[in-house]
């Protein structure tokens, strides 16, 4: 053989042994992936087989519809429906509603042409490409209610492409959104933000002439995202100019001009945005006629936004946020900067390491006053000439505080084309039960319409003492809808525990600290057209100002007494006020409960480090909290190891036992074979079915969950998804009502193939949260859980990451979309009947992001400090609501970190909390952990409470190694009492999995049986195919050189 | 026994493997193996260079380096497969992956050149 055979023999080898190394390893990394690939690709590793009874009927849950179109039908009118009811009216001079066919209208605005409709990844609305699926703009929704629109204008900003803002996200630029999500850390806040507007020299004078004699509908935006907050320090860099993001712009106030320059002296403004813009000059302007707010209203919403415009419904939608003249006034924003700690991984010899992930920090010092808690609870004071409240501290004029400087429009205000009168009849306070309020509602006006009883408390407060607000929302209820001159009455159910006051300090019989309580006094029950006309009824009560003095005095009597009203329909009516006198009771609230959430507390881990806001003196809580340096206490959570396994058998776990059950055989069914629920979860034949697991599986599963909860063979369930939310599930990661099925599950009467009409349509069509919360309509709201339940159904999918329940706690952060308000116990009662609608159906609903998830920028890993009276307050409260429901039985815990533990391994949250005191028995789950996310890890986790783990195998490569590592193996196997957390983290995940439409299909006789998906034997062809070119080579090779030698 | 252009090539891929070596320690999720494989592979290398022309079989010497260098490169992939897709969709900025992509650059450049050096191997007359 001649040498140069044994050269390129060399040489071959070297290129395919090497090619087969790194396909082995590109294997592994696919391996560990391979629900994220299988996501990706629509293929499975996983099919289901059933050798039972073919006849036998397993579908559990079942559709209310006959087909996909039918329920795109009943989606598209409740989207709708939501968008009429959640638009806010909030001037209106007579402009609205528009005439149709009478009045040609100009809309203004670029972005009109590509409005917001939802959020950036979990919450994106977007049809889907080369579909019949059609998001509704602004444009469309008025040419479809007959509006003449200037088409010219249109036309003319159809020139304009290049300057419409766009964001980029998964590797395309989507238009309508200039947010940029970021999932990385930082210690610089983002400084771009482009508005997207044109500037006034972009007009021509041609065009501007068409919109000469037009109504003008001016359309404002700002948008939403994930993983985004707005700054202070952002620039637009078209050459626009604006004081903070949230307020007008330059050009948005040129453009503001030149339409009242052009049009027929009517002018309307939409305001298209979550986040609460500064409107305080539109408000002011006379000029401006009306103001409609539409939220984000997802795909089909601005349809409902134009029933409201051309008058075909009446709108009665309330505002969920206080719209502050700034958006930086309120004590929430005072540390909403990006803060790190003094001894943060950048500086030498620090004991935090980048991989601790545990530099920054919030600190909320604002205790309870979130929001109107904050406004409405100064206000009070400040007529009531206490607790410094008229000083110049927080003030947004920089002198002495004055309500009617700071705010323009107060939670739940909103107008209507009619008026309606309220009576409060009857409250009847039962604690530790069912309390009642009776409203009667009166249209008094002229149009048909519906209206919204909001009700109320006050509750005692002693200066100096306890932390209390002046109003809170109760409750709430909407009418029908009532023809001029009806009526209808509403009873109004509450529970007295969402406003009792939690007292850190009170040690109760048990020698614990911490109780709820409701203190010795009276607590004023009123109704109002919003949190403010609420406090000027108690005001006025408490003041002893009656409506007849009102009227004889011709207004002066409430003026003289300080009462302020901003809004025109405001009213102020002490006659609607129930006082209800309540015992002194520390105890009816108070089982189990105790503090848990000290080591949340910035002031007690480093006292004199933090002056939080407080009633008895408003000039306190006003200075950022700087120059913290982390403790040695604190530095344990934030070198994310707050647990320890040990060599323990403090219980007797078994892995993989043979018993012969499956999760089918624990469905119920009467003795007419109907499915009449699941085996009560204390019943020991659950840890029968839980020990037939094995260890491998177990880990696989609680450290691999992703969106898509592997299959257990062992005990017969297949795989389980779920997917993100809140809108509906996300086309982003659920492309359509085809990508979770496969051919063999073709017989289910909701099977939706590849060949059907909606296969890749998006299933995210809702408006966002804020809207839906606006119609202040609970049974719209359980409806769009049902209809959320019906496309579980129909693309095989179990569970949705949503809804959202934190709150909108501060304007800047950019996912308040996909929260519903800023008020604890609107969100409880919106996410509870979510959550009811949903579980009808069969799907679980895996509430988001347990908990105080209230900053989105340097999420993961962020410290989070707060008072545990203003997380029971407000955060907390807001979850409660579904998660003390057997409707809400799935929960997400948050990237933040509680204090300076994870939340999900912060055992004074998921198991003092949410175990001890609401009796939670769901599954928990945490939010989506990449690589590198070590304090997310499986070991403070599963002890801590927060149980399954959705990544794609990160710890692999984390400093913890993953469970199934050898060391870690070992180590598991020697400690029962963790093995025994796992086995019932895994008996939560399976209760939920069987009382879901999870269990479709399935039947006692099912077995689960693992395929190969098509990337699998490629890979694994492409392995063999590598593998024997290398032998041969190096054979060829050894050949030659042996052949080389002898010659 | 003559050096061939394949000895000056593995002398650079060595070098190559040193530097990717080095680059290693700037990648924020690792693979504890990728980096031993690469100093292997440099040692290995300068070792077998040195005494190329007296030892018999120094021609083995490309194959293994490519296997080590690309060994190395495959293990580090697992880590920051993440963080490589999330900076490519725009969901984090690409200075988080810029470490990584610039070490893997080296480390797949040592890799070619081993490969590129086996066919000549390092020295004439040899196997």
């Amino acid at each position: 053989m001649k040498k140069s055979k044994v050269g390129l023999f060399r040489g071959l080898s070297a290129l395919l042994a090497s090619l087969f190394v790194l396909s082995l390893c590109l294997t592994s990394v696919a391996t560990v992936n391979a629900g994220v690939i299988n996501r990706q690709l629509g293929t499975t590793s996983f099919i289901t087989r059933d050798d039972g009874d073919p006849t036998r009927d397993k579908a559990y849950f079942k559709s209310e519809f006959s087909s996909v179109a039918e329920l795109e039908a009943a989606k598209h009118e409740l989207a709708a429906a939501i968008g009429s009811e959640g638009s806010v009216l909030l001037k209106n001079n007579g402009a609205l509603p528009l005439q149709a066919g009478q009045e040609k209208v100009t809309v203004w605005g670029l972005n009109s042409l590509f409005p917001t409709l939802g959020g950036l990844m979990g919450s994106s609305v977007m049809a889907a490409p080369n579909t019949n699926q059609k998001a509704i703009g602004i444009l469309d929704a008025l040419g479809m209610k007959g509006v003449q629109l200037n088409g010219e204008m249109a036309g003319f900003y159809g020139q304009f492409f290049e300057k419409v803002r766009k964001s980029s996200l998964f590797g395309a630029q989507i238009p309508g959104h200039s947010l940029n999500a970021s999932f990385a850390n930082m210690y610089e806040p983002e400084k771009i933000y482009q508005i997207g507007e044109l500037s006034a020299a972009d007009y021509t004078d041609e065009i501007l002439a068409t919109a000469d004699d037009t109504t003008a509908v001016i359309f404002l935006t700002r948008d939403s995202s994930e993983a985004a907050d707005f700054s202070d320090v952002m620039t637009d860099t078209s050459g626009n100019t604006y004081s903070s993001p949230l307020a007008l712009s330059e050009y948005e106030r040129q453009m503001i001009a030149l339409a009242k320059e052009h049009s027929n002296g009517k002018m309307i403004v939409l305001l298209n945005t979550d986040s609460p813009m500064e409107v305080e000059p539109l408000k002011q302007d006379p000029d401006i006629d009306a103001i409609l707010w539409t939220g984000l209203p997802g795909m089909y919403g601005f349809e409902g936004v134009a029933d409201v415009l051309v008058g075909n419904t009446a709108p009665s939608g309330r505002m969920v946020d206080t719209y502050a003249v700034s958006a930086k006034s309120a004590p929430a924003m005072v540390n909403f900067d990006i803060a790190v700690y003094d001894n943060c991984s950048l500086n030498a010899g620090s004991p935090l390491t980048a991989d601790h992930l545990a530099d920054w920090y919030l600190a909320e010092t604002e205790g309870i006053y979130i929001g109107y808690k904050y406004y409405e609870t100064r206000y009070e004071d400040a007529v009531l000439g206490q607790g410094n409240a008229v000083s110049a501290a927080g003030s947004s004029t920089g002198s002495a505080w004055n309500y009617a400087d700071e705010v323009s429009y107060p939670f739940g205000y909103g107008m209507s084309y009619t008026t309606f009168s309220q009576e409060l009849v009857s409250v009847d306070v039962k604690t530790g039960g069912t309390s009642t309020a009776v409203v009667k509602v009166t249209n008094t006006g002229s149009v048909a319409g519906k209206d919204v009883a909001e009700l109320y408390v006050q509750v005692p407060y002693t200066q100096g003492g306890l932390e209390k607000a002046a109003i809170q929302l109760v409750n709430f209820g909407k009418t029908q809808v009532l023809e001029p001159g009806a009526s209808e009455t509403l009873t109004i159910e509450f529970d007295a525990r969402y406003f009792a006051s939690y007292d850190e300090s009170l040690v109760k019989a048990d020698g614990t600290a911490g109780a709820w309580v409701l203190d010795k006094g009276d607590y004023y029950f009123t109704l109002g057209n919003g949190a403010h006309e609420a406090v000027n009824n108690v005001l006025a009560k408490k003041l002893g100002i009656t409506a007849q003095a009102e009227t004889e005095g011709s207004e002066n009597a409430f003026t003289a007494a300080g009462l302020v009203t901003i809004n025109t329909v405001e009213t102020i009516n002490p006659d609607n006020v129930i006082v209800v006198a309540l015992g002194q009771d520390n105890e009816t609230y108070s089982a189990n409960v105790k503090n848990a959430l000290q080591d949340a507390d910035l002031g007690k881990l480093i006292p004199g480090s933090v002056e939080y806001t407080t009633r008895a003196d408003w000039t306190k809580g006003w200075t950022p909290v700087t120059g913290i340096t982390a403790t040695d206490e604190m530095l344990v959570g934030l070198q994310n190891r707050s647990h320890q396994l040990t060599q323990n058998d403090a219980y007797k776990v078994t892995w993989g036992a043979s018993n012969g059950l499956t999760l089918a055989s624990m469905m119920e069914f009467d003795s007419d074979g109907k499915y009449i629920g699941v085996t009560p979860m204390d019943d020991p034949k659950w840890d029968t079915l839980i020990s037939q697991i094995t260890l491998d599986e177990a880990i696989n599963f609680l450290e691999n969950a992703t969106d898509e909860y592997d299959a257990i063979g062992s005990i017969g369930i297949g795989n389980v998804y779920m997917n993100d939310g809140p809108l509906g599930f996300v086309n982003d990661q659920v492309s359509g009502y085809a990508a979770k099925w496969d051919a063999s599950m073709s017989s289910e009467p909701t099977y939706s193939g590849p060949d059907s009409e909606y296969a890749v349509w998006s299933m995210a069509e809702m408006p966002t949260e804020p809207v839906v919360a606006a119609t202040f309509n609970q049974e719209l709201v359980m409806r769009e859980g049902e209809l959320t339940g019906e496309d579980g159904l129909w693309a095989n999918i179990s569970g949705i990451t949503g809804p959202g329940m934190n709150l909108h706690r501060a304007a800047y952060c950019a996912r308040n979309h996909e929260y519903y308000s800023e008020d604890a116990m609107l969100t409880n009662r919106m996410g509870l009947a979510f959550s009811v609608g949903n579980w009808k159906k069969g799907t679980f609903t895996t509430i988001k992001h347990f908990a105080v998830n209230d900053k989105e920028n340097n999420r993961t890993g962020l410290s989070t400090f707060f008072t545990e009276q203003g997380a029971r307050e407000n955060a907390l409260r807001a979850f409660e609501g579904p998660l003390t429901s057997e409707a809400g039985n799935s929960l997400m815990t948050a990237y933040n970190r509680i204090g300076t533990i994870f939340s999900g391994g912060h055992e004074g949250l998921m198991k003092q909390i949410l175990c001890n005191e609401w009796g939670y028995r769901g599954s928990v789950v945490s939010d989506y952990a990449a690589a590198g996310f070590d304090y997310m890890n499986w070991l403070d986790n599963i002890y801590g409470g927060g149980a399954c783990l959705c990544t794609t195998g990160s710890y692999s490569s984390a400093a913890i190694g993953s469970m199934g590592d050898a060391k870690n193996r070992d180590v598991i196997l020697a400690d029962g009492t963790f093995q025994h957390e796992m086995q019932d983290v895994l008996k939560r995940f399976m209760y939920v999995f069987a009382s879901s439409n999870a269990m479709n299909g399935l039947s006692p006789d099912t077995r689960v049986v693992h395929v190969s998906p098509w990337w699998e034997k490629a890979l694994l062809g492409t392995n063999i195919a590598l593998g024997v070119l290398s032998v041969l080579t190096l054979l060829g090779y050894a050949y030659a050189v042996l052949k080389s030698r002898k010659s | 026994m003559k050096k061939t252009i394949g000895f000056y090539l593995s002398a650079l891929a060595a070098v190559l493997a040193l530097i990717g070596a080095v680059l290693y320690g700037s990648v924020p999720q690792t693979n504890a193996l990728v980096r031993p494989l690469l100093i292997l592979s440099a040692v290995l290398s300068v070792a077998v260079l040195a005494v190329s022309t007296r030892i018999p079989c120094g021609n083995l010497l490309p194959i293994l380096s490519a296997l080590l260098c690309m060994g190395a490169v495959g293990l580090s992939i697992g880590p920051m497969i993440s963080t490589v897709v999330f900076a490519f969709m725009g969901m984090s900025p690409m200075s988080s992956a810029q470490g990584y992509l610039v070490f893997a650059c080296v480390g797949l450049a040592a890799w070619l050149i081993s490969v590129i050096a086996a066919f000549p191997g390092i020295v004439k007359k040899q196997a």
